[in-house]
């Protein structure tokens, strides 16, 4: 293929998705969409394979021309989570076992994954807006399919969290067009000085909040533990596979990767690893493995907004496809996890081994076991943290890593079965993802120049990666077995502390009552005009 | 000064005689034929509105016209520059909306037993419609104070009967209150405009505009004239007599009231501001304004929040998106300078477009909501959107463009203020429209979030809804969200014609 035709390629991986969207107004459509939901994000897999690298390309026609390339960083997660959703697709009936999830689910189902695929190839400010709200806001009705109270208030904070981080960012994306009035709106003309102007701070800031806020950092994450604990599994898998990494293709296209953000760079690397361990500890203390998910994700996305900073501090080459390695095999990862807790809710106990053993192959890979793709990500991502502490403590990460997935394995053996028609759809899923999050990292590392399968093969390498594992895992055993504090600290931790701030708000909101009472009286009102234009006659004068 | 008649000005006449026409042929054939005469009346007027906007977008210049051949001071002149356009095609295709959603016999429910039909009523509503498109066309077209005057009474005396079109002892009750801040507002208004004429010898818009010099009585002139108008817009503190008069209407005609009436108060403080006294008062009188607004955001969101009733909620929401028009007086004026007012200008226009079609949508959505299931208690919609899709469907898109969710119209409109904010460093103003959205979203969201809750009973119909009427809620609904996706094109329409010198010099 020439690159005149691959430069289509981004269109084509969106084209089936958004048919089937419009399609979708004909009922017949909408009977027929469920079945297909596994068979749409196939164009963007193709397209993620074939199209990287190509020139971007601009729909004039269109509003606000929107414009799209797959550039390294977007080829790996778009690729990655195209295939999740497809395979996550696949596993829905599993999950709506009496009557099927319904038209609505389906819609919303698809604008996400719209949302999801095209935020890694938006190449300009509004696409990437655009894009970012629809990853955000419509998985709300994904998330609540029943009405009991946890479910509402984790979606009404999901919610909350999701606006303000939209109106954060929508102010950084102001202040980042209103600085330059020639420059078109592509993302990279915009950030390209950004660095280099000290009255860019505050878009950095609310640039590293708005994202920060959807990749859980610590401590705005506990939207994410409610969020996974009442999720669908499906929807659980897909959205800390594939939507928590619009934060991630975020940070990488939006921070000056030039250096010079030494502030920055600590701050990211503080918060970053305090995450790391804040998700380990209060994960440990929770029993239901679908929260435990959710705090490794807080851990794992601290761990990445570490190596980010780290990036900020030293101009790393390719920080931006190493990270973007990293997170694309957490896709696969964390969608194969919540896919397992779909699975052990569905096992006979005496079948368990087949899915407890993956599972902890997938989870202990998460903290780098040899020989997984695990391994492979963390020997990518260990340049750039050098050979001081921040090395020691992305380590030590890894071991708390360990320690978090035995624990979560424990869990999962304690999951009670019921018996589901469709089983078999959801055993090839998570065949393909895990063996997808096994093999893929190998497959790309030295495609992507990355490094070499030798050199990970090295003892010394080896090793380094395997006494992590091995302390984390072991510490995990002594904990189960001696010192469980299962329930300590309830799911949301922080939230807790927040509930005063309820009756405060519920204070100021009779306040407001009460002074539209008093604006409300005859004596008050008229007052009020003659003070008005006082007021407004004065202000002239000074 | 004064630009010669240009060809087509006589579709502003037009615009203004079928209007009247229609009401007065609606008079003759009564009230069982009111809604016909009415109806093609609103059709021909969008013909008409559309001529001009054509004809504004292909010139890139205003059209104007000399009532009689006589040019002002002495005559009166007609002049349609990008914002009237605007704002008239606005009023055409909500007035028409209204109209076709408008029941045929113009039945609502009463508080107990089976709708009632009027004709009475039903005479008077059509007759009203009729009236408002009137007056609605004048306040944009005319150019000079008297006239705007003439106008903007027109616009209270229809909208006045139609708060209390239902004839219950509540919206008669609101809708004195309504008058009578009406009539403070007129009161202040005039006093103001008589005063000009006393030290100018004028009132037309340009004439005086070449005239007016900065001083005590210009501002005391100035705040009588803005504070009027201000309490006839509902812009807080002086908001009070909104909710019970625009959520006591019918349907139909609290979405006129909101989306419509209210702006031409708002029209009036944008030509004394922008056209009469361009630049001239001080800063610091525009960061009051803006505090007002402020204000209004502020203090309809919180209501709104805490309302039981969806219509009370969509009337204090009403309040709070009236608060951004008025941001664009600190972010054209404000501390900054040297910024293009234009700008400012055209993002609380834009706003003032994008809420008028969100506006307009949700409150016939909440009427249908309320015919379907018997009452509009908030607490009682749990599951309604399997009920009602395509309704919930507009009131779910005319509620992101309230939020100001891209791509809408009213994410279009903020983002011009917040750019204004951010040009000329006023933060505080950028700080205001984030938290107004987060605001707008929750008690968006409090209707929105039960509606699409899946195991809970949804709420019996006692009434079929029209299909019909649910597509024309819908389009007003993708209306607002049309807006946002032409962003460039609407805020080039809402700069032609305007007057060049409407920029404040660089200090």
């Amino acid at each position: 293929m020439n690159s005149e035709a691959l430069q289509w390629m981004p269109l084509i991986a969106l084209a089936l998705p958004v048919a089937a969207l419009i399609l979708g107004v004909f009922a017949r459509v909408r009977r027929v969409l469920p079945h297909v939901l596994w068979l749409l994000p196939w164009p963007a897999v193709v397209a993620a394979i074939f199209g990287a690298d190509a020139d971007p390309v601009t729909l004039v026609w269109l509003p606000y021309q929107p414009t799209f390339s797959i550039d390294p960083q977007g080829t790996l997660l778009l690729g990655t989570s195209a295939f999740l959703w497809s395979v996550a697709g696949f596993s829905i009936p599993v999950f709506f076992p009496h009557k099927p999830p319904g038209s609505r689910f389906t819609i919303f189902w698809l604008l996400t994954m719209i949302g999801s695929l095209g935020v890694f190839m938006a190449a300009d400010i509004f696409s990437f807006l655009i894009c970012y709200v629809l990853v955000s806001l419509p998985a709300y009705a994904l998330i609540v399919q029943e009405s009991s109270g946890t479910t509402r208030k984790a979606g009404a904070i999901y919610l909350g969290f999701a606006l303000v981080g939209e109106g954060l960012l929508i102010m950084a994306f102001v202040l980042l067009t209103s600085q330059t009035s020639e420059a078109g709106l592509l993302i990279s003309e915009l950030v390209a000085g950004l660095g280099r102007n000290p009255e860019n701070q505050v878009t950095i800031a609310l640039l590293i909040l708005g994202f920060g806020m959807k990749i859980a950092l610590v401590p705005l994450h506990f939207w994410m533990p409610l969020t996974y604990t009442v999720a669908p599994i499906p929807v659980a898998a897909v959205l800390s596979g594939a939507a928590v990494k619009a934060g991630v293709i975020g940070l990488l296209r939006f921070l000056p990767w030039e250096g010079g953000m030494t502030e920055w760079g600590s701050l990211l690397v503080g918060v970053g690893f305090f995450g790391a361990f804040f998700g380990v500890i209060v994960g440990i203390t929770q029993s239901n493995p679908k929260t435990i998910l959710a705090y490794s994700s807080v851990s794992q996305m601290g761990f990445l907004a570490a190596l980010l900073g780290m990036g900020l501090l030293t101009p790393t080459e390719g920080i931006g496809v190493m990270a973007a390695f990293y997170a694309a095999h957490h896709v696969l990862l964390k969608g194969g996890l919540f896919l397992a807790v779909g699975l052990s809710e569905i096992t006979n106990k005496h079948r368990m081994g087949l899915i407890l053993i993956p599972a902890g192959l997938l989870g202990l890979g998460l903290a780098g076991l040899p020989l997984t793709g695990g391994f492979i990500a963390k020997y990518v991502a260990k340049e750039p943290f050098g050979d001081g502490w921040p090395a020691l403590l992305a380590t030590l990460s890894s071991a708390g890593t360990a320690l978090l997935m035995t624990h979560f394995v424990s869990r999962l053996a304690l999951v009670e079965a019921r018996p589901a028609s469709k089983a078999a759809r959801l055993q090839v899923s998570w065949l393909l993802i895990v063996v997808a999050s096994l093999a893929v990292p190998w497959i790309l590392l030295e495609h992507l120049g990355l490094g070499s399968v030798r050199g990970a093969f090295d003892a010394e390498v080896l090793w380094k990666s395997l006494w992590p594992v091995l302390l984390g895992a072991g510490v995990a055993v002594g904990f189960i077995r001696w010192g469980g504090q299962i329930g300590l600290i309830p799911g949301g931790d922080i939230l807790a502390l927040l509930n005063p701030l309820s009756k405060v708000a519920s204070d100021m909101g009779k306040k407001f009552m009460t002074g539209d009472w008093f604006l409300r009286q005859w004596p008050v009102a008229c007052l009020s005009f003659l003070l008005l234009v006082l007021l407004l006659a004065m202000s002239s004068l000074w | 000064m004064h630009d010669s008649m240009t060809a087509n000005g006589e579709l502003l006449v037009f615009s203004l005689v079928l209007p009247v026409a229609g009401m007065l042929l609606a008079m003759l054939t009564g009230g069982r034929h009111a809604r016909t005469v009415v109806l093609w009346m609103l059709a021909a007027n969008l013909v008409v509105v559309g001529g001009i906007l054509s004809g504004v977008w292909q010139t890139g210049q205003a059209i104007t016209y000399h009532l009689g051949g006589w040019s002002p001071p002495l005559g009166i002149e007609l002049r349609a520059d990008g914002l009237s356009a605007a704002m008239m095609g606005v009023t055409a295709l909500v007035s028409l909306a209204a109209g076709l959603y408008a029941p045929a016999g113009f039945c609502f429910p009463k508080s107990k037993g089976r709708p009632a039909c009027e004709t009475r009523m039903s005479f008077v509503f059509w007759f009203l419609l009729s009236a408002i498109v009137a007056a609605m066309n004048l306040v944009f077209l005319a150019q000079d104070l008297f006239s705007l005057y003439v106008a903007l009474e027109l616009v209270a005396f229809a909208g006045v009967p139609m708060v209390a079109l239902s004839g219950s002892p509540n919206t008669l009750r609101a809708a004195l209150r309504y008058l009578i801040f009406a009539l403070i507002g007129s009161i202040f208004y005039l006093l103001g405009a008589v005063l000009l004429y006393g030290f100018y010898g004028t009132l037309d818009i340009s004439l005086l505009a070449g005239l007016v010099e900065p001083g005590p009585a210009l501002w005391l002139i100035l705040a009588f004239m803005t504070v009027g108008l201000a309490a006839k817009t509902a812009l807080f503190p002086l908001h009070i007599w909104l909710p019970p008069a625009h959520a006591g209407a019918p349907p139909a005609a609290s979405a006129l009231l909101s989306a419509l009436v209210v702006k031409a108060s708002f029209f009036l403080v944008v030509r004394l501001w922008f056209d009469v006294v361009p630049g001239l008062p001080a800063p610091s009188a525009s960061q009051v304004l803006g505090a007002m607004g402020a204000g209004a955001i502020l203090f309809g969101g919180v209501l709104a929040l805490r309302q039981a009733r969806l219509k009370l909620l969509i009337a204090y929401s009403t309040i709070a998106q009236l608060g951004y028009l008025f941001l664009a007086f600190p972010l054209a004026f404000g501390v900054g300078g040297g910024f293009d007012t234009q700008a400012a200008l055209t993002g609380g226009m834009f706003q003032a477009m994008a809420h008028a079609f969100a506006k307009a949508s949700m409150f016939m959505a909440a009427g249908l909501i309320a015919e379907a299931i018997g009452h509009d208690r908030i607490a009682e919609m749990g599951g309604l959107g399997r009920v009602l899709p395509v309704t919930c469907l507009a009131f779910g898109i005319a509620a992101l463009s309230l939020i100001g969710v891209p791509p809408t119209g009213g994410f279009a409109a903020k983002w011009i203020l917040l750019e204004a904010a951010a040009i000329t460093g006023q933060w505080w103003w950028a700080v205001l429209l984030i938290v107004g959205g987060f605001l707008a979203g929750g008690y968006m969201f409090r209707v929105i979030v039960p509606a699409l809750a899946r195991d809970v009973t949804p709420p019996t119909l006692i009434a079929p809804v029209s299909r019909f009427r649910e597509v024309v809620v819908l389009a007003l609904a993708l209306s607002a969200l049309a807006l946002g996706l032409f962003p460039n094109a609407t805020a080039e329409l809402l700069s032609l014609g305007r007057p060049p010198s409407a920029g404040v010099q660089e200090p």
